[in-house]
């Protein structure tokens, strides 16, 4: 039964709106029951596979939610899965978080409540925790409307998408009113929360659904690197604190004195589909009684090395690509090049162009060197290869090329 | 797309608790844009000016910065001609911490200490380097010319 | 949908040029940095390989109005050009350029830039008889 869900076919979901959908569709007749709701989901997950399958280009996007997030699972009165504040591209590693929360290493997603008056009754705060969601679960019209709603006018928000909620997400009312009678405003999203995660470095709080949006910096050159020229060596700090700015940023999460939902101690993951590479949580540090667990967001979102790598990468061969070009352009004649300022690419490859060997260019191979060439060579030498082939005729051609370039540049500039 | 009650809020507190010296009011066609004002810090050469800006928040603020730019023409090394501003939280210091209230305030500080070895205007900045009186009755004038 | 407005998608046309990461055939620029409207822009096309505009630049002047980029920016030939979608001074005539006919807030000006480059590569223009290099239209 348990063996539903495995890592390869992990299914991914980018759009909350679609995900939203298709498992409701799925659920309809499924009295959330579990041992259905994990049949639908394997459902789910091959159709999801299949279509991934035929559209390998959105991969990229959508790696991350490779387990699919059951709405029906809960921890201490909260969500395993992002309850909607933010609406771009959920890129963190689901699988991860899931674990984290159920083992009470990080908040769960609870909702936000929206300046709910302390005074309010019971009934209104229910129904602004039923109105307040954009879970992945609501329909997007549902999403809308209850947003819209003025927080204060919480009897006119008894809305439409208490449907999947109620039958869909156990919670009992009278835990809820309990857990959001003590809430905390969360101080990057305004919201309302139960329970917050800290900061490890100042001890600030921050919600769960905050946290898990906090990227480190994409892949970029040293700040001075026009001056040294190190152009080529990009670089990828950690994310520093929000708060204090404090480079070893991580959050902590006191679990509370009760357990209600998932239990901390079962095996989070079902025993098939337990694979080492799904969770790199060192389990040592996990259960260490030497003081509170720090979760990183290099541990959320371990692919940020492949991901500078790959730029890394990309960078060398843009590079070489755009000085073979130029190289192979000069070489037949003389220098003809009109000058062009500093901030344009081509003086770049101007400037790097010393360090480059000497290239020789044979006639006998007659070849074009098109920019698909260039774009989809893996190496600096592949680039080479590619342009040895050219004869005269296209290397003026190249050449009158990279002369446009220079006027276009310089036209650009005025 | 409904607003972020973020934005919302942050909206409110602007006008309920306002910063002395910026206003900053939302667009009614789209609350995510916002025109601001700005008044010259005294003692700079900047003083006695107001300057007007543009904000904007884009979709995944606050874990982006918000966009920024002079709308009034202003002497500074770190303004270019088109009003862009070279500010380290705008760029890769920003921090979701930080709000719109912080941001201007953060402006109103560069215009009291322009730094001349970060440019974005690179003529301003050579002048500013090479004869700092000059530079700032430029200012001065552009002050007195373009926000006055 | 966020809607960026007229002012920060303009900046954003302009610095994606600015960092190189544009088109290597079409490239845009302001036509006036003190511009802070931004409204007037220069735009190059480099010729398309095996036709008769190859290895000819081509300038334009595109205007991006105030209602840009709701409505679609105004472009104009700069450089003589024989082709079909361009009148006898030089305007790109809207209705005959599928990019600016069927407009869509989306589209870039170095979008309308490619697609007229893609425009001059069609079988039925690529051979067309053009003036000679180097002639401009009168203003």
């Amino acid at each position: 039964m348990g063996n539903t869900v495995t890592k390869e076919a992990g299914a991914t979901i980018q759009s909350s709106k679609y995900s939203g959908m298709e498992q409701s569709n799925i659920c309809e007749n499924d009295n959330t029951d579990r041992t259905q709701w994990h049949l639908c989901k394997q459902d789910l997950v091959h159709k999801i596979h299949r279509s991934k399958r035929s559209s390998k280009s959105h991969k990229k996007v959508m790696e991350g939610y490779e387990m699919i997030a059951d709405p029906t699972e809960t921890v201490d009165g909260g969500f395993l899965f992002p309850q909607g504040v933010y609406t771009g591209a959920q890129d963190f590693k689901v699988s991860v978080v899931r674990e984290l929360i159920i083992r009470r290493k990080l908040a769960p997603f609870y909702k936000g409540l929206d300046g709910i008056d302390s005074s309010c009754t019971d009934e209104q705060l229910l129904s602004a925790l039923n109105t307040n969601t954009n879970s992945v679960v609501s329909d997007s019209h549902e999403t809308e409307s209850a947003t819209t709603v003025n927080s204060s006018d919480t009897d006119a928000s008894i809305s439409t998408n208490t449907t999947l909620q109620s039958e869909n997400i156990k919670i009992n009312n009278e835990e809820q009113i309990w857990l959001y009678r003590n809430v905390t405003e969360c101080p990057i999203c305004f919201l309302d929360y139960p329970r917050l995660n800290n900061t490890s470095c100042c001890g600030y709080d921050i919600c769960t659904e905050c946290f898990v949006q906090i990227k480190r910096n994409p892949p970029h050159p040293p700040h001075n690197a026009e001056q040294t020229g190190d152009v080529l060596e990009l670089l990828s700090e950690p994310s520093a604190c929000p708060f204090c700015a404090r480079s070893d940023f991580g959050v902590t999460f006191e679990a509370p004195p009760f357990e209600w939902g998932i239990s901390s101690t079962v095996d989070p993951l079902p025993r098939n589909q337990k694979s080492t590479s799904i969770v790199k949580i060192d389990e040592c540090s996990l259960t260490s009684p030497t003081g509170p667990f720090k979760v990183t967001i290099d541990m959320i979102r371990p692919d940020w090395e492949d991901k500078l790598i790959s730029a890394r990468a990309k960078l060398a061969r843009k590079s070489a690509a755009a000085q073979a070009l130029h190289r192979s352009a000069i070489l037949p004649s003389t220098n003809t090049h009109a000058s062009s300022t500093p901030e344009t690419k081509h003086s770049k490859q101007h400037k790097s162009r010393s360090v480059l060997p000497d290239i020789r260019f044979s006639k006998n191979k007659p070849k074009t060197l098109t920019e698909a060439d260039v774009q989809n060579a893996n190496s600096y030498s592949e680039v080479l290869e590619s342009a040895r082939g050219m004869d005269r005729a296209q290397l003026r051609a190249l050449e009158k090329l990279m002369l446009d370039e220079a006027i276009k540049a310089s036209m650009a500039q005025t | 797309m409904a607003l972020p009650k973020r934005i919302i809020k942050e909206t409110e507190r602007l006008v309920t608790d306002p910063v002395s010296g910026i206003i900053a009011t939302p667009h009614e066609e789209n609350l995510r844009y916002f025109d601001v004002s700005l008044e010259g810090p005294p003692g700079t050469p900047y003083e006695g000016g107001v300057f007007k800006l543009e904000l904007f928040l884009p979709e995944d603020y606050p874990m982006t910065a918000p966009r920024l730019r002079f709308l009034t023409r202003i002497y500074h090394p770190n303004i270019d001609r088109l009003g862009r501003i070279c500010l380290d939280v705008l760029k890769d210091h920003w921090s979701p911490a930080m709000q719109i209230r912080t941001i201007l305030l953060s402006v109103q500080a560069l215009l009291s200490s322009p730094n001349p070895d970060d440019p974005l205007a690179n003529d301003v900045a050579a002048i500013w380097k090479e004869n700092e009186p000059l530079a700032v009755q430029t200012a001065k004038e552009w002050t007195e010319k373009y926000a006055m | 949908m966020v809607q960026t407005p007229r002012n920060f998608r303009l900046l954003e046309e302009l610095e994606k040029g600015e960092k190189g990461l544009g088109s290597d055939a079409c490239s845009i620029g302001l036509a006036n940095l003190d511009d802070i409207s931004m409204t007037n822009w220069t735009g190059t096309i480099l010729g398309p390989p095996h036709s008769a505009y190859e290895n000819r630049i081509y300038a334009l002047s595109i205007e991006a109005g105030p209602e840009y980029p709701v409505k679609p920016p105004v472009m104009k030939f700069l450089t003589r050009v024989n082709l079909p979608c361009v009148d006898s001074e030089g305007n790109v005539i809207p209705q005959e350029l599928n990019a600016l006919a069927k407009w869509k807030p989306e589209t870039t000006m170095e979008a309308v830039l490619l697609s007229l480059r893609k425009f001059m590569a069609q079988p039925q223009n690529r051979n067309l008889s053009q003036p000679s290099e180097g002639e401009m239209y009168a203003n």
